[in-house]
């Protein structure tokens, strides 16, 4: 198995004139839960349809697991994916879809696939149209674990949920992966979605990656500063600012870097939301810095 | 068998609110040596977290020679900190529930209470640590 | 992927089964009955000769049961073909589009190739073997009633009958499929199929066909005595219709022309005919003008040549319409 479940260079989508995903590269380590995160429109969709081969890039290249994207069956098999609002065939019913999977994929753990309908307790007679919102979207990772794929692509996937049906889902995706070694890419545009199941961070703003690292790694380089505004225009080089406000006294800074030694300046931890949150207004403001971190 | 349950607003990391349920339990006497604390998949199934959190809590407790994991079969607990600190408890809280009275009556509020507290306890511990 | 197929076609097929199994008990008895008249009329031995036994075996084939399936029969044949296209070609890949379930279908470990080829394979072959089973069944049924007509060239009966109905449901069926992978919709796609499959249909059966084998031209003198009919208008032309009910077949043109090879087309003269002559008079006048009658025509015994051939275009152009399938749905996302 590779250390690298993705690997992005100069990776580009546009659809005409209009540039969904610009100049993307990105390594993503396997074994870990990748949130990508970004607000609706940011190019989250079209980077996971290019690593499960539902799209060509349009420039640059893309490797999933060593390969291109649905180059084969074979590499198929490795990729499960559960794309935004959890489509499901609305005419065929629960069970339906347990043949379906099984018919199509040579790696398809049935003992799983009927452990997990049965303790959602879905009646495998029922048609997956009638199904609720939250149970649709666990039938659709019923169907996209139980082919027992290396890495596990989930697009958006508690968006439409209300809370519980959210935690329920989240819960039956960590219990996987506790169990079978899988790397997880799933995409959100709320970060508290993702803050307690990811370990690893890519931010993607206005079809550009923004920042990506281990959330480890991210949340102690990054400090909230509070300061004079006189000291907080003195700050030591290699401080890398991501976000500041001012009133006419005192600054308030977001920076990457060691933090200050200076007893003026007020250190902080920030937590991830707030950080996400940095890189999302940065985006807002200044549209064309682009900042890459990658392992 | 213990549960474990998650504060998202309290500040505190996951892994560490993991680490310090285990500990309070063990010097509630809710876990003494020989116990069982809940698989990987028991843990994330249940409060919805990344394994390699619980991995790493337990990693954590491991290191501090409190559990230790047997291949295959789960993690255990090792230690006892219940010991002779359980007795001392009842005493110490009749003294802090003494004091808390005085507080009052010298016309301090809740909130002056727990703020006096709360300062005095850090800045102590921060002196000795 | 075979089953997954199936399993998505079954509703569609289990319709189409159950009306086709009806139609086929229909025409099972009214066949019978009309075979029991043929031989009891003696028309196997007689033939076209025998005028009465002919009228009295058309009269049977067009009453009761027998006159519905007259009626109906050659119709159903020519609207399956589309009906597959639209409801079996349309739906299966714009459905899919339509709902995002393609992106469960394409994410299975099933290359999009493959998923496309055991669609088009399994889905298309049962459509063919559809029309294919209709066609044979209404052929087999109206055997004796197109032997005494013996007009199986003639369009209206020539598309209901033989080997061109499983063609034009094939490319019905991909040009379906084609329209839906390309308009991503399922209702726009089912109408558009039906739009270009008729105006196809139209275009081969008004141009195409007429000169897909080189039709026969047969020249002979104007039999004056049996004439189709003379138009005259006052003080302008005379047009003079030839008759062809003699000739067998699919008659495309029939013109009137002078030994000189010209049209036969002169002012109308009011001494040798025209509204004042007697019609005695016109005939001996046409008579001396010694004119040749010109026909242009498909003759019956073409019927598998022109079945062949025209079911050759359509399965080759439904083969086309595949190949471009599988360079579309690399670009559908």
């Amino acid at each position: 198995m590779t250390s690298t479940v993705l690997k992005a260079g100069g990776l580009t989508k546009r659809y005409g004139r209009r540039t969904a995903l610009a100049d993307c590269t990105l390594t993503l380590p396997a074994g870990r839960v990748v949130g990508l995160v970004g607000p609706n429109g940011a190019g989250k969709t079209t980077l996971l349809h290019l690593a499960v081969g539902l799209l060509a890039p349009s420039a640059g290249t893309i490797e999933v697991l060593g390969r291109r994207p649905a180059a084969d069956a074979d590499q198929l098999a490795r990729v499960g994916f559960v794309a935004q609002d959890a489509p499901v065939y609305a005419a065929l019913t629960v069970g339906d879809h347990l043949r379906l999977g099984a018919h199509t994929n040579p790696r398809w753990d049935q003992r799983l696939a009927s452990e997990r309908v049965r303790a959602l307790r879905l009646d495998p007679a029922q048609k997956a149209g009638r199904l609720s919102g939250g149970q649709r979207a666990q039938l659709a990772l019923t169907l996209a674990i139980a082919k027992r794929p290396d890495l596990l692509v989930l697009d958006e996937p508690v968006a439409s949920l209300d809370p519980l049906a959210r935690r329920e889902f989240l819960q039956g995706l960590m219990a996987f992966i506790a169990e079978h070694d899988a790397s997880v890419i799933l995409s959100s545009h709320l970060v508290s979605d993702l803050e307690r199941v990811c370990d690893h961070l890519v931010v993607l703003v206005d079809s550009h990656v923004r920042v990506a690292g281990d959330v480890d790694d991210l949340l102690a380089a990054h400090h909230r500063l509070v300061a004079p505004r006189a000291a907080a225009a003195e700050l030591p080089p290699g401080l890398e600012v991501i976000e500041q406000s001012h009133t006419d006294r005192q600054s308030t800074l977001v920076v990457r870097g060691d933090a200050p030694a200076d007893p003026a300046v007020v250190v902080e931890q920030i937590g991830l939301e707030d950080l996400v949150l940095a890189y999302l207004s940065q985006g807002a403001a200044t549209p064309d810095p682009v900042l890459e971190v990658t392992r | 068998m213990i549960e474990f349950h998650l504060d998202g607003r309290s500040g505190i990391s996951p892994y560490l609110q993991i680490v310090q349920q285990v500990r309070q339990a063990m010097r509630l006497g809710l876990l003494t040596a020989g116990d069982q604390l809940p698989t990987v998949k028991d843990v994330v199934a249940r409060v919805a977290i990344n394994p390699n959190t619980v991995l790493k809590a337990y990693r954590e407790l491991e290191h501090e020679g409190l559990v230790a994991a047997r291949q295959g079969v789960g993690t255990f607990v090792t230690a006892t900190l219940t010991d002779e600190s359980l007795a001392a408890h009842e005493p110490l809280r009749k003294e802090l529930a003494a004091w808390i009275d005085r507080a009052r009556e010298a016309g301090l509020d809740t909130e002056s209470i727990e703020a006096l507290f709360t300062s005095t306890f850090r800045s102590l511990i921060e002196e000795s640590a | 992927m075979i089953w997954t197929t199936w399993r998505q076609l079954r509703t569609q097929a289990w319709v189409t089964a159950v009306a086709l199994g009806a139609l086929g008990v229909a025409l099972l008895v009214s066949g019978l009955s009309l075979a029991r008249s043929y031989s009891s009329l003696g028309l196997a031995t007689c033939g076209h000769s025998c005028s009465q036994a002919v009228a009295a075996f058309q009269a049977a084939a067009g009453t009761g049961l027998n006159g519905v399936l007259q009626t109906f029969a050659g119709l159903i044949v020519i609207v399956v073909p589309p009906l597959l296209g639209v409801f079996w070609g349309a739906p299966l890949v714009a459905r899919e589009l339509e709902a995002g379930t393609h992106r469960v279908a394409w994410t299975q470990s099933v290359t999009r190739d493959r998923w496309l080829a055991t669609k088009l394979a399994v889905v298309g072959a049962s459509a063919a073997g559809a029309a294919g089973l209709l066609s044979w069944a209404v052929t087999a049924w109206a055997h004796h009633v197109d032997t005494i007509d013996a007009e199986r060239v003639a369009p209206s009966v020539f598309a209901a009958r033989g080997v061109v109905p499983v063609a034009y449901a094939l490319f019905a069926f991909v040009l379906g499929v084609t329209l839906g992978l390309m308009i991503r919709r399922t209702v726009p796609a089912m109408a558009a199929t039906l739009g270009i499959y008729a105006a196809l249909l139209f275009t081969m059966t008004q141009w195409v066909r007429r000169v897909l084998v080189a039709p026969v031209t047969l020249t002979r003198a104007l039999d004056v005595e049996h004439l189709g009919g003379i138009g005259i208008v006052p003080g302008g032309t005379m047009t003079i219709d030839a008759n062809t009910d003699d000739l067998h077949g699919w008659v495309l043109s029939s013109r009137v022309l002078l030994p000189g090879g010209q049209l036969f087309h002169p002012a109308v003269s009011s001494t040798q005919c025209g509204p004042d002559t007697s019609i005695d008079a016109c005939r001996q006048w046409l008579t001396s003008q010694h004119l040749v009658q010109q026909v242009l025509y498909q003759p019956e015994s073409r019927f598998w040549t022109l079945q062949w051939h025209e079911a050759g275009i359509f399965a080759a152009l439904a083969v086309l319409l595949a190949a471009f399938c599988f360079w579309w749905v690399r670009r559908v996302a």
